[in-house]
């Protein structure tokens, strides 16, 4: 039914090849500058084989239909890769491997983000993993450019507060329902200082940032709770001026802020030339390799926004920023049909963190905000952030409904991106209190109605004998009115669900139940 | 849940934000790129901090006065041209502010908002920019300077094309002095005294007073002054260069009364004086083109009578730019119309198309009747006529009025304003020559070697 015009066919293998024919054409110019690069032409081939690859293996045995956030991937890394290939050789098969190493971290998060019962077992080894991964850099660390945030195994640096992002976003949703309770709130606060201490340790301020803001997504996400989040950022507001005030060496590495022509050859050379070659470039650019800000130091990682606009033209590079709204804008709209908060919650934070590094980025290099030293998400040369920008992609993409086609099919046939039966948290396993507990369908008017929660409603008695056999086509409501004993048996509320369903597009209740009580504040229930 | 993801509209807040961050940024770019991309650490334009690659400037004749060729800047063969047009073509490094290599920078680059520095890359040059300057005259000038400082400027009056502009200390662009620092010979070398110097104009000043005479004593031709080598005021004497003795209103313009002119300053009053000299563009901000013109400054407010006296004929801190008093001059000629001066004509881009800096316009700062201009070109051609005589400028019908600026140490600067009333050659001229003595032996002698090599 209304399948069809959900998953309107769109032919990706025509993308997948437009894709490739621009990743030929720009990866063509830096592989025959003056004789042919073999070295680099294997690299793009290596690269462009693994992208049809995925889309093979995906499309025809993964049951996937969409890949938009692939292509958008796919399309940055490797204009990522070519912008490094044209100022280093050496950089170029880095950088591959590092898209490579992304796109597993894209799969295997995939792959454990479709069973939430999973990702809550994970939550608290996850977050303890980051935090001492966060201590561990620390001890290791090493001085490089006024940051300690980078630590050398095996001869290869690499950024553990990159990794570290994932897992608070992973930590942060995980924990949706436990923030009721004031320990789990005060373990998540615990959390969230822990990883923004160690950021301001390591004088890593940018990621610090970005830490504090994800961390205000997925709080104001939870609570709602406006006066809360205004109370942590006055806090925040008056602990910067406490630190700035105390250790005015902090001040001084923003003091070339709106300063930065008076220094034009000292701390403000990068902010500088970034401006000046940007506008050198024009619209249009000026072709990729001609330009000169790639001699200037962290050209490839921080300075890269500036490199686009040099070689590849100022439209180029401002398509590119405005795809990281339209990845927010797309979150903003799965999260609306998600199958629980957990989704929700992650796709926009990950993709808020997103935009928010973006931001942080290209206004620090134009001097509109201090300069931070952050990367470019998926252009920025470096391993850790190209691995960290593929995982934000993959809470986002896990948000999204037609992500887990045959989990959503066979639940609820009447609604083709039904949601799975992943029940998350003990339950009780004594039958008479057994309730299933599902929170409420998101984006669902129906279901708060009054009028209508009658026809939405489960008795426990019902849910305990055929739970197990019939939970796959029937939705279960949040708003557990066991204790109301109302009886309504399953193929009545099937054929109500179904006829509400088909005015209305969704049906009644389709999210998981994440906490073993039901809703046990009037918080959460309304 | 559903309040989970109904919260999720508060990113459009943070999409907002950043979208009037990205419209802050293309909006600098678009403002500020000309400028950016003219810096001197740009490796497209320049190289080890001088220009490498840029269009070529123009005199009027088509000379070359500056060009890149291979990556290097080079300029015109004589090193007396490379040192008479320094002051209008700029160096390199963009020491010298005024320069059209310093502001025209970003055309000789070709930068534009659209294609960037893409033209300077493809066609390896910028765009050309055509001067009005004539090389040839601008080198007499110089030699006529003759090694002393100061600046001589000519112009049509009627179409506002500066012929000749010279700022004297100078050096050679391409083989720069080293000890310039410190160095007294050359002192204020990076200033184009033409536009962004301003002296004690003297006796010249004695026009203004005498247009506000004009402007507001009806009966002033018929009035006489008694002069008796100075003029009495309670706070002090005014010192006069001669003892007149009893003279007109004329005579007293001709010969450069002091006391006659202090008494007509006091006389007409702190008010009437500055009205006329605002009126005059005094005190006014003006940029020829884009580039800035250091303002005449004219202030009596709160003086003495005596210092309003000596205000009245051009000293006390009345400082007055040589290209404003030029325009005054081209307003006295043009019957009251001033014309602004300019001396950047017109850019050529690579592909031919021509954009057009400089045209005949009226200066908005400066209104002078016609009545009183005219007057004034007959009270200037009386001072050649019937006393410094027309054989000081032979062939030539100048009109003019001399200056000899008291400074307080050294010799005072002299002055030489006037213009040619022929209408062959319709050409206004300012001349400041510093420490030179007497106006008409100094700057007088100058602008006749001049306008002989313009006139001819």
């Amino acid at each position: 039914m209304s399948n069809e015009n959900l998953n309107k066919r769109f032919n990706w293998g025509l993308m997948m090849i437009i894709v490739t024919a621009f990743q030929a054409l720009t990866s063509t110019v830096v592989i025959v500058k003056g004789e042919v690069n073999l070295k680099l032409l294997a690299v793009f081939a290596a690269y462009i084989a693994a992208e049809w690859i995925y889309f093979f293996i995906a499309s025809n045995f993964c049951g996937q239909n969409n890949f938009e956030l692939e292509t958008i991937g796919f399309l940055f890394s490797g204009i990522g890769l070519t912008v490094c290939a044209s100022v280093y050789d050496d950089y170029a098969l880095k950088q591959a491997v590092s898209i490579l190493l992304g796109l597993f971290v894209f799969i295997f998060l995939l792959l454990v983000l479709r069973r939430t019962d999973i990702v809550m077992k994970l939550r608290m080894p996850v977050a303890f993993a980051a935090v001492g991964l966060l201590a561990v850099n620390l001890l290791l660390a090493e001085y490089n450019n006024g940051a300690l945030n980078w630590i050398t195994i095996a001869g290869f640096s690499i950024q553990p507060s990159e990794l570290v992002k994932l897992a608070f976003i992973f930590v942060g949703a995980a924990s949706l329902d436990k923030l009721q309770s004031t320990k789990s709130l005060t373990k998540y606060l615990i959390f969230c200082l822990g990883c923004v201490g160690a950021l301001f340790l390591m004088r890593d301020f940018g990621t610090a940032l970005i830490f504090f803001f994800t961390f205000m997504i997925i709080a104001f996400m939870r609570s709602g709770d406006v006066r809360t989040i205004a109370l942590v950022c006055v806090a925040a507001a008056l602990g910067a001026i406490m630190i700035i005030y105390f250790r005015p060496t902090v001040a001084a590495r923003f003091s070339t802020y709106r300063h930065i022509w008076e220094q034009i050859n000292g701390a403000g050379m990068q902010q500088t030339r970034v401006l000046i070659y940007s506008a050198s470039g024009g619209l249009f650019g000026l072709g990729i390799g001609n330009g000169k800000l790639k001699g200037v130091y962290a050209s490839t990682t921080d300075l890269i926004f500036g490199m686009l606009c040099e070689e590849w033209g100022m439209i180029v590079a401002f398509l590119i920023v405005l795809t990281y709204v339209f990845i927010l804008l797309y979150a903003i709209k799965v999260a609306r049909t998600t199958r629980s908060a957990f989704y929700a919650i992650a796709a926009c934070a990950a993709a808020g963190l997103m935009l928010f590094q973006t931001a942080l980025n290209i206004f620090g290099v134009t001097d509109i905000l201090p300069l931070t030293g952050v990367t470019l998400p998926f252009i920025s040369r470096g391993g850790s952030s190209m691995i960290c920008s593929w995982g934000l992609l993959a809470f986002i993409k896990a948000a999204d409904i037609r992500t887990y086609p045959k989990l959503s099919k066979t639940i609820l046939p009447d609604h083709p991106l039904y949601p799975p039966d992943i029940k998350i948290g003990k339950r009780s396993t004594r039958p008479t209190r057994r309730q299933v507990s599902v929170p409420r369908v998101v984006g669902d008017p129906i279901n708060q109605k009054p009028s209508s929660q009658s026809t939405a409603r489960k008795t426990t008695a019902q849910t305990k004998t055929t739970a197990r056999s019939t939970a796959k086509d029937i939705p279960v409501s949040r708003q557990t009115t066991a204790r109301k004993k109302t009886a309504a048996s399953s193929p009545q509320r099937t054929t109500s669900a179904r006829s509400t369903g088909t005015a209305k597009r969704t049906t009644a209740a389709k999210d998981i139940p994440i906490s073993r009580k039901a809703s046990s504040n009037g918080r959460a229930k309304r | 849940m559903n309040n989970t993801t109904k919260r999720a509209y508060v990113l459009y807040a943070f999409i907002l934000a950043f979208m009037v961050g990205l419209g802050i940024m293309v909006w600098s770019f678009y403002t500020n790129g000309g400028e950016w991309t003219s810096n001197l650490v740009n490796k497209h334009i320049y190289s080890n901090g001088q220009i490498a690659n840029a269009g070529a400037v123009y005199d009027c004749n088509g000379i070359a006065l500056a060009f890149s060729e291979d990556g290097v800047r080079k300029y015109h063969k004589s090193e007396t041209v490379r040192k008479a047009t320094l002051h209008a073509v700029g160096d390199q490094s963009s020491f010298i502010a005024t320069g059209v290599q310093s502001i025209y920078s970003s055309r000789l680059s070709g930068y534009d908002f659209v294609n960037g520095v893409y033209n300077l890359k493809k066609y390896n040059r910028g765009n050309d920019i055509n001067l009005t300057l004539d090389s040839e005259i601008c080198k007499v000038a110089y030699n006529a300077m003759n090694g002393r400082k100061g600046t001589i400027g000519v112009y049509n009056y009627k179409t506002g094309e500066i012929v000749c502009m010279v700022s004297a200390p100078t050096y050679d662009p391409i083989n720069k002095p080293k000890n310039m620092d410190g160095n007294e010979k050359y002192e204020g070398v990076y200033l184009n005294r033409f536009l962004s110097g301003v002296y004690t104009p003297g006796s010249t000043f004695k026009v203004i007073t005498a247009i506000c005479a004009l402007q507001n004593i009806p009966d002033i031709e018929d009035r006489t002054f008694t002069c008796t080598g100075k003029y009495h005021t309670d706070s002090g004497d005014v010192i006069c260069n001669s003892t007149h003795g009893t003279v007109s209103f004329e005579r007293a313009f001709n010969r450069s009364c002091n006391s006659a002119f202090a008494q007509l300053a006091i006389e007409l009053g702190r008010e009437k004086l500055m009205t006329t000299a605002g009126q005059l563009g005094f005190g006014a901000k003006d940029y020829m083109g884009e580039i800035p013109i250091t303002k005449s400054s004219f202030d009596v407010s709160n003086t003495k009578d005596v210092d309003l006296g000596w205000a009245g004929i051009g000293q006390y801190t009345t400082l007055v730019n040589p290209c404003q008093m030029l325009t005054i001059m081209g307003a006295i000629a043009n019957g009251g119309v001033a014309v602004k001066p300019y001396f950047v004509k017109d850019i050529i881009s690579p592909s031919g198309e021509i954009t057009v800096e400089g045209e005949t316009e009226q200066s908005g700062l400066i209104t002078l009747d016609k009545a009183v201009a005219d007057r004034m070109r007959e009270l200037m051609r009386s001072n050649v006529v019937n006393y410094y005589s027309d054989s000081s400028f032979p062939g030539l019908k100048m009109c003019g009025k001399t200056g000899t600026a008291q400074i307080d140490d050294g010799e005072p600067h002299s002055w030489f304003v006037g213009f040619s009333i022929d209408p062959e050659t319709p050409y206004a001229v300012v001349c400041v020559a510093e420490n030179s003595g007497s106006g008409l032996s100094g700057a007088g002698k100058i602008v006749n070697k001049v306008m002989q090599a313009i006139c001819k």
